[in-house]
């Protein structure tokens, strides 16, 4: 796993073994400081390989995770101005559909009242002609039955007068007074056409 | 000669045989009975007689009027009556009276299908339906 690093503590090597070389007649004053190359080197392998290990299994998830959420905020953040977008859209359409059935509403409503109007006028003249209609009815079966009672009554006063006359005639009429009428009537034959 | 119309036409014929100067002859219409009694089948006679009395009726009709009066009725009045309707009919009628009180005074005369009143319940008639 830690191939990687090879070329990397070879160069290290190289470059220490360099140093020494450059400075070999400076010996006496990295021995003062008290400075092994040993030890640098294996100071510097040590934080290579901290830094790689910390590279590998810290940083590298850390950004990968902070670019997700990076992501996942802009995603966010674009699905919220979609969102809202959306919204003012529906909104919108919502305001817009509000208002067409206010309109729509607004003209049921007016034809409503203008059929009801009708209907109640055409119905108020349709009670007023059976009205009259009834009126002119009673109006003629009165005159009818006025007209009928007076023919009744006209014709049993002459059915009265008719009976009347027959029995006084037949009574107060003589036999040569109806002798007299029969030769009267025969003359009036004889001269009919 | 089952049908009705056969019979009126048989029977025309026989009414045209009992008529003589546009009156009714009784010799001739015993004749015509006797010939129908002798030539027509039972189921026959029935029909043809009924419908010989009705024309025979009808004929006598013609010439024979009815003169309905109240009380004596003249010689002269009846004559005039009896002249009139010949003239009118055109062949000589002879009449037939009957007292009838319901006429009141005047006289009706019947001649066929006309009928001539001039009576006083016939005017008082007349007037009842103008009334009316």
């Amino acid at each position: 796993m830690l191939s990687f690093l090879a070329p990397i503590l070879i160069a290290t090597a190289d470059a220490t073994a360099a140093v020494e070389a450059a400075h070999g007649g400076d010996t006496g004053l990295i021995h003062t400081f008290g400075i092994d190359p040993k030890y640098v080197i294996m100071q510097v392998v040590s934080f290579l390989i901290l830094t790689s290990l910390l590279y590998k299994f810290a940083f590298k998830p850390v950004l990968a995770t902070m670019d997700e959420r990076n992501k996942k905020i802009e995603d966010g953040l674009k699905y919220t101005e979609e969102v809202k977008a959306k919204l003012a859209e529906t909104e919108k359409r919502q305001t817009e559909i509000i208002r067409e059935a206010q309109v729509e509403s607004q003209r049921i409503l007016t034809e409503a009242r203008t059929s009801a109007k009708n209907l109640y006028d055409k119905q108020v003249q349709e009670a007023a002609a059976k009205v009259e209609d009834m009126l002119n009815k009673g109006r003629q079966a009165n005159e009818l039955e006025h007209q009928k009672l007076l023919s009744e009554v006209r014709s049993e006063i002459a059915r009265l007068v008719v009976l009347t006359s027959s029995r006084v005639l037949q009574k107060t009429l003589s036999a040569e007074e109806k002798s007299r009428l029969s030769d009267a009537a025969a003359r009036e034959i004889a001269s009919s056409n | 000669m089952h049908s009705k119309k056969a019979i009126k036409q048989y029977v025309g014929q026989l009414l045209s045989l009992s008529m003589e100067n546009g009156r009714v002859n009784a010799e001739r219409v015993d004749a015509v009975l006797n010939s129908v009694r002798n030539h027509a089948t039972k189921s026959e006679i029935k029909p043809i007689l009924k419908q010989y009395l009705h024309v025979i009726r009808r004929e006598i009709a013609k010439t024979e009027a009815v003169v309905e009066h109240v009380g004596p009725l003249s010689g002269t009045s009846l004559q005039t009556v009896l002249a009139r309707l010949s003239l009118t009919a055109g062949t000589t009628v002879s009449a037939v009276t009957r007292e009838n009180p319901a006429l009141i005074a005047g006289m009706r005369v019947r001649l066929g299908d006309d009928v001539y009143d001039s009576s006083v319940a016939g005017r008082l008639a007349l007037i009842a339906s103008e009334v009316n």
